[in-house]
């Protein structure tokens, strides 16, 4: 069983209650977020950042399942994930 | 930036000096999460970094009290530290250049002596930051800059040497067992004695792209993830094997080194006070 999975799964149970933020101005486009994600959250921007790499955005939040493994996997600090309306 | 990131590090060192898709983040997040769920502050810990690829991005991100030592030597300063101020945690996140190679020594010694520090060795099983040198860690067969042919010298682990010296805690994991870091650092800083964790990352720019053959960010830490399970995506065993989890726990069983010198410090000195008054 590889770490990345290629197939994604269709949200379930108690999707949609989560905040993602994605720090865009410090992400290095290792792409851990994208392919460890279960359910697709993430998508590549089509521009650079100020240092020069394609970042991650959050393109779905709606899917998020709040497993938090793109925020334990994150190597730059840059995911944050909380439940919506939490400070 | 993430909540712990904004509680602990110093925004200035944001965004990291790490090439991309490089572990040392992701450890360095783990280790904020032992500490927040430990309930430290920025005051309690004291971080020290020696020199290397770990060396340079960890140095100065916290935002409490922290040190750079040259070379291999940031458990003398520590040691000098946690004589001065006991009460303190300290977190020494060296590499396996500090660590293992360089400064063995000041390593054995500390443990020897059961010093009230913790070692977090990240290990990337190579000299990374000076183009992919061959380390005493790098698996044995595998090509680096160094070793064009093939590591010909066989490994060695640090932490069965540590274990010999007289750690008191002794555990290894990789950088795909985020939740048994988290679990393992918390009992290390717990652990009032010498306490070893020695984790491997993934390097893309020089010994995935030298021994690997990629520099492709998620070949090389499914790389990992593969030697951490035995197991490839396939089914099929693979070459060797890392065996992970905790390696020694004898937590509390030794004296802390800061204690004993004190107490012969007190000794000392009622001695002495003593004779003076005859």
């Amino acid at each position: 069983m590889p770490l990345f999975k290629a197939e994604k799964k269709p949200p379930k149970g108690p999707a949609g209650r989560w905040d993602v933020v994605v720090g865009e101005e410090m992400c290095k486009a290792c792409g851990f977020c994208l392919h460890i994600c279960p359910v697709d959250v993430f998508a590549w921007r089509k521009a650079p950042n100020r240092i020069g790499w394609f970042p991650m955005y959050t393109a779905h939040e709606e899917n998020c399942i709040g497993c938090m493994l793109c925020y334990q996997i994150c190597p730059d600090f840059c995911i944050d994930v909380s439940v919506k309306g939490a400070a | 930036m993430n909540k712990l990131a904004k509680k602990y590090l110093r925004p200035s060192q944001i965004p990291t000096k790490a090439c991309h898709g490089c572990g040392i983040g992701m450890i360095e997040n783990w280790l904020l999460q032992a500490i927040d769920e430990m309930g430290l502050k920025q005051d309690d810990v004291i971080f020290g970094t020696g020199i290397g690829c770990v060396g340079r991005q960890t140095f100065a991100t916290w935002g409490g009290d922290n040190f750079g030592a040259t070379h291999g030597r940031a458990l003398a300063v520590a040691t000098g530290l946690k004589l001065a101020q006991p009460d303190k945690k300290y977190l020494i996140v060296v590499g396996d250049g500090d660590a293992a190679s360089i400064g063995t020594s000041h390593l054995i010694h500390a443990a020897r002596r059961n010093l009230g520090v913790t070692v977090i060795c990240e290990d990337n099983m190579g000299y990374e930051s000076t183009g992919g040198q061959f380390s005493p860690t790098t698996p044995a067969g595998y090509v680096t800059n160094s070793s064009p042919y093939g590591m010909v010298e066989p490994g060695f682990d640090p932490c069965d040497v540590v274990k010999a010296a007289g750690a008191t805690f002794v555990a290894e994991t990789t950088a795909t067992q985020w939740h048994q870091t988290v679990k393992i650092v918390k009992k290390a800083l717990a652990n009032d004695g010498f306490s070893f964790v020695h984790v491997r990352f993934p390097c893309n720019e020089n010994f995935g792209a030298y021994a690997l053959g990629t520099r492709d960010t998620l070949k090389n830490l499914e790389w990992i993830y593969e030697h951490t399970q035995g197991r490839k995506a396939d089914g099929t065993e693979t070459d060797f094997t890392w065996e992970t989890g905790i390696k020694h726990d004898a937590s509390n069983s030794r004296p802390e080194f800061s204690k004993v010198l004190r107490d012969m410090n007190a000794r000392v000195r009622a001695d002495l006070a003593a004779r003076a008054g005859t």
